[in-house]
């Protein structure tokens, strides 16, 4: 909330002309293939810009405390790197335990997802002759039966190449954030330069907007995945413990790390939450088959945890960071999805929140006639001088 | 060099600003340390205008302040008889002199147009980033607020001297 008193309180208007929101549409659209074109930069590039977020409250800390910029970056980087490391030695174990567990009951629930699947169509076919008729339950048998065969082996070679591919770029993810904390000033600095006196104000408005609006989403961001695991994984656990199955999954550090795949999940709009919901129904159907009082348990869970999310955790978080209206948002995340798969779903959103506030100070400064005509003035006054100067 | 060498190095203090001889005579500026004025000049963009060239005008959102640095600015005010007359200049500021300081307290409209002279170069100092500086370095925020509320006060003394009826206290 700090953050806001810096934000100058420049009415937001929007955006009233028709061709700048489609000016918006597609720049945001192109920004997302791009994206999506080089994504070994794009994200490390994002991530760094997300951490340097996070980071940027600790370097003012730091600075509060006396510190010079570069020396308060210096010391943060030193404490971040000696965090990560030890946390990272702290961690090995349970991580491993927690992907060696996965890995060993990953069959399992496939499984047991399919026998659900089955099971909850054969259940509909016996309700409603209709759908016998086209045997349904037989056809998904058959077909989910020859996708899973050899699955396991499938992915863990595309894990493999998977990390062989994105390592190195990962690597770069510090070295940036670095940079971006050390000379994100500087950087402004000097693309101010190039920007005509008779905009410059207006011009560092949209950059302060922009800072702020990206500001917001990416803690908005980091603070909805900490209380979404902290919701998921404690509901979890307190299903688990109600229903007599803790232990194996439903133990404290399972539950959370399930609520943490689910938070992260969540990342990508509305496709997430029903991935999250799949996968929390597909652990329960696996740890206690033939109790569906546990699956709708864990189901009810998830609609009250989606709940919580909306009405309180994204407006206290996330909040009014992307003004934008919920039309626009599902369309533009259906078209980016199409156009750019899964990143296009995990980018649209802040791409499209800092191309609307770009757009709305575009609008602002070129359709101002007051500001073009003293820029033309400045210009021509320029050419004035510089014919001048020749003359002599 | 070693990497402890270069960090040791980091921990000296900040270097001294490139535009010492003008910013230390600003009124504004003029309590804080060398070092002080370092930190705060990083946060100053400079920008050139020609003779004629508008810096801002009357009315308009007041963004921030500008210190000059060469050249004059012409300040102006469009008063009653501005139909009969045209504008009026009210000032002519020099290096060091600055204009704008109450847009950093506040987004008010500019109370007059600034125009230079002839060539001039200013510094800009942004609103935002003068209050993300006083929240981040409260010892230059504080000298600073102190000055901006010394100044306030002599413009708010020169007012009544010059309208002694009005009952501002």
């Amino acid at each position: 909330m700090r953050a806001r008193s810096y934000y100058h309180p420049l009415p937001s208007e929007g955006i009233r002309h028709p061709g700048v929101w489609l000016g918006v549409i597609g720049v945001t659209l192109a920004v997302v293939v791009l994206f999506d074109r080089i994504l070994w930069i794009s994200v490390p590039m994002i991530l760094a810009v997300a951490i340097y977020y996070v980071c940027a409250p600790g370097v003012d800390w730091l600075k509060r405390l006396g510190l010079t910029h570069p020396q308060a970056v210096w010391v943060l980087a030193l404490l971040v790197g000696i965090g990560c490391v030890g946390l990272s030695l702290a961690s090995v174990p349970w991580l491993s335990s927690q992907i060696f567990h996965l890995q060993e009951q990953a069959p399992a629930y496939m499984d047991r997802g399919n026998a659900l699947v089955v099971e909850s169509l054969q259940w509909l076919e016996t309700r409603f002759p209709a759908l016998a008729r086209s045997h349904l339950a037989e056809e998904a048998q058959t077909r989910m039966s020859g996708w899973t065969d050899g699955m396991l082996n499938r992915n863990v070679h595309a894990l493999l190449g998977f990390l062989g591919t994105w390592l190195p770029s990962l690597l770069l993810v510090p070295y940036l954030t670095f940079f971006f904390l050390r000379d994100g000033a500087n950087f402004k600095k000097l693309l101010m330069r190039g920007v005509p006196n008779a905009f410059f104000d207006k011009v560092m408005l949209l950059f302060h907007r922009m800072d702020y609006q990206i500001h917001q989403y990416f803690r908005g961001m980091m603070a909805l995945t900490v209380l979404d695991t902290l919701t998921l994984g404690a509901g979890l656990w307190i299903i688990g413990r109600k229903f007599g199955v803790g232990g194996a999954v439903f133990g404290p550090s399972h539950a959370l790390f399930l609520g943490f795949v689910c938070a992260v999940l969540a990342w990508l709009p509305y496709v997430g939450s029903a991935a999250g919901c799949g996968l929390v129904v597909l652990v329960c159907a696996s740890e206690a088959p033939g109790r569906p009082v546990l699956l709708l348990s864990a189901l009810v869970l998830f609609v009250l945890a989606r709940l919580i999310d909306d009405f309180f955790y994204s407006p206290m978080t996330v909040g009014k960071s992307l003004n934008i209206h919920p039309l626009l948002t599902v369309v533009m995340i259906f078209v980016s999805g199409s156009v750019a798969g899964v990143p296009g779903l995990f980018l649209v959103l802040p791409v499209l929140g800092i191309c609307s506030v770009a757009g709305e100070v575009f609008e602002r400064v070129w359709f101002d006639e007051h500001l073009r005509a003293r820029h033309a003035h400045a210009v021509a006054l320029r050419k004035r001088a510089a014919a001048e100067s020749l003359k002599m | 060099m070693s990497l402890l060498t270069k960090f040791l190095r980091l921990l000296r203090p900040a270097p001294a600003t490139r535009h010492w001889d003008v910013l230390h005579k600003i009124p504004l500026f003029q309590t804080l340390s060398r070092r002080e004025l370092g930190i705060v000049e990083l946060i100053l963009h400079e920008r050139s205008y020609l003779g004629d060239e508008v810096i801002f005008e009357e009315g308009e959102e007041g963004l921030g302040m500008y210190i000059i640095l060469e050249g004059q600015v012409r300040v102006l005010r469009r008063g009653i008889i501005r139909k009969i007359v045209g504008a009026e200049e009210i000032a002519v500021l020099g290096p060091g002199e600055s204009v704008g300081e109450i847009a950093l307290l506040d987004g008010v409209k500019r109370s007059a147009a600034v125009i230079a002279k002839g060539p001039t170069r200013v510094l800009c100092l942004f609103q935002p980033e003068f209050l993300q500086l006083l929240h981040t370095h409260r010892l230059i925020g504080f000298k600073v607020t102190y000055e901006l509320a010394r100044g306030l006060a002599r413009r708010f003394r020169g007012l009544m001297e010059q309208d002694p009826g009005s009952n501002m206290v």
